[in-house]
């Protein structure tokens, strides 16, 4: 193996993508799952209202924006996935470059584990929208959910999806791309009509008061901060390895600016129209909003969306249709993705994609089981690694990009192209990513102190958060360690 | 009735149009690395 074969490692599953309006909607498909409607609203909801989206757009543009352009980076210019791209890119500690690229994946497969739960919601509630049971007189949307939330028939759905994510992948996903081009624009729209709709209801400015105005108090909170800064990584999926394969797709002259823009922008976008759909709808229709939104909890887009497309009468229908139709879409498309990510490292091990989609299917089902059937659980997982998870690969994806190479030539890298780029990335650039080194960890930490010492643990799990947690992340680390060590020795020879 | 809520609002308005600005840049982008690559 000559040297310059030894250093870059070229991955087995290189492909090119096919036009930039493709790959936007692909990365904003990416983007927008179900983190929009459900996670968003239920997290806005809970942590703030308007001080949420307020530190919310705080967070796009210090770390959003800056780190996703670092993330596609990785894989644009290192060529490869999860494993190589940053191995590849790295010019010092190539080792822990190449653990950091699997540290994301592995979140990934961790939050694959309950995001199949999820997906199976939705495909419960499509099908109910197709048969019109919102629409029945003696219809209860809150005693619809709790009788199907958690519950065998749901964790059942959940496994059916999963399944069907399976089949999909170990076929490939080729022509992902195409779909996407088609049915991202009609959810977009579809939610901007929803979102206007609630906006013409009486009381719903209430709603817009407290979604809309920050508060001061909530400002002070770390919660808020941290929830946020944990909406916007997850959201638009930042640190889950994804951005690096799609790096790895473009063409030299594809703008990574521009679809990083695209992916901050968009996902947002159909996270505050969702929201606006679902927060103000909630002040126009219960005499006591506050309650209602605690007591629906990871529920609440599923308890409030039936109530709207009610509201609408016979449009209702048609509207709840394509509305529930594209939401399932949107969140099936993501799992799937999410599960191309985990099974990517696999089959740059050598693993065939059937057996590989196999394995990472199966393992998420017995791994995903507690969230099917509990909320504490769920939320547990979803605290474990889509907040500190993702909060630990974003601090890899600044030490890849900044410390462990020279940020000044990765800049270059991507400006480098025939066409004039969307945001000429400078200096400012660089340092933000820098400070991404130290953002996540200062505002978990805040968030981890302010809880465990100052104010304490509500209920439920909260008291497993900590140590047990952060255990698992420990464990978890060194076997993913030991893991990427030994699947970069094997390839490239120790040394 | 406060009115607070209306800047916030605008804003979050502005967002979404950028939004679809991307939309059109990406058509456009493609439009001009076709133009390169035919050169």
């Amino acid at each position: 193996m000559s040297s310059k074969e030894r250093t870059s490692l070229v991955a087995k599953t290189a492909e090119k993508v096919w036009s930039s309006f493709a790959l936007l909607m692909t990365a904003v498909g990416w983007s927008v799952g179900s983190g929009n409607y459900w996670r968003f609203s239920w997290r806005a909801a809970n942590y703030g209202g308007g001080s949420f989206l307020l530190t919310y757009l705080i967070w796009l543009v210090i770390v959003a924006f800056p780190m996703a352009v670092a993330e596609y980076a990785i894989g644009k210019l290192g060529q490869g996935g999860p494993l190589h791209g940053p191995y590849n890119l790295a010019e010092r500690h190539k080792k822990l470059a190449a653990f950091g690229g699997m540290w994301m994946a592995w979140c990934d497969f961790m939050i694959m584990c309950y995001y199949w739960v999820v997906t199976g919601w939705i495909f419960y509630y499509m099908l109910h929208a197709l048969a019109g049971t919102f629409f029945a007189p003696d219809f209860d949307s809150a005693s619809f959910w709790n009788s199907f939330g958690f519950t065998p028939l749901s964790a059942g759905i959940g496994v059916l999806m999963m399944i069907l994510s399976i089949v999909v992948t170990a076929f490939g996903i080729k022509g992902i791309g195409e779909v996407c081009k088609y049915m991202f624009p009609p959810l977009f729209v579809l939610t901007m009509i929803l979102a206007i709709y609630t906006l013409t209801l009486p009381g719903a400015e209430k709603g817009l008061e407290f979604y809309m105005v920050p508060r001061l108090e909530a400002l002070g909170d770390p919660a808020t901060w941290m929830q946020s800064l944990s909406q916007v990584i997850w959201s638009i999926g930042i640190a889950w390895g994804f951005f690096i394969c799609a790096g790895q797709w473009m063409r030299r002259n594809d703008d990574v600016t521009l679809t990083a823009f695209g992916n901050v922008t968009n996902d947002t976008a159909v996270a505050w129209m969702a929201g606006t759909a679902i927060i103000p709808l909630i002040f126009a229709l219960s005499a006591n909003p506050y309650q209602d939104i605690k007591e629906a909890g990871t529920g609440l887009a599923f308890v409030v969306l039936p109530q709207l497309f009610r509201k609408m009468g016979a449009a209702g229908y048609v509207a709840s249709v394509f509305f529930f139709v594209a939401f399932w879409f949107a969140a099936f498309t993501s799992l799937i993705t999410i599960q191309e990510i985990a099974i990517r490292p696999l089959k740059d091990f050598g693993l065939k994609t059937s057996h590989a989609a196999l394995i990472t299917g199966i393992l998420a089902i017995v791994g995903g089981l507690p969230t099917a059937f509990s909320y504490d659980w769920l939320d547990y997982y979803d605290t474990v690694w889509g907040v500190a998870g993702l909060a630990v690969g974003l601090i890899f994806i600044a030490l890849i990009t900044s410390y462990f190479t020279d940020i000044a030539k990765v800049r270059q890298g991507l400006m480098d192209m025939d066409i004039k780029p969307f945001i000429r990335l400078g200096k400012w650039w660089d340092y933000l990513v820098k400070l991404n080194i130290v953002i996540p960890a200062l505002f978990f930490g805040w968030w981890i102190v302010y809880w465990e010492w100052i104010r304490g643990w509500d209920s439920g799990l909260y008291t497993y958060y900590t140590y047990p947690g952060m255990l698992v992340l420990v464990v978890g680390a060194v076997i993913i360690y030991y893991i990427s060590s030994k699947a970069i020795e094997k390839q490239v020879g120790k040394g | 009735m406060g009115m607070a809520w209306i800047p916030f609002f605008i804003v979050m308005w502005l967002l979404v149009a950028a939004a679809l600005y991307t939309w059109y840049r990406a058509v456009k982008n493609e439009e001009r690395i076709r133009q390169l690559e035919r050169r």
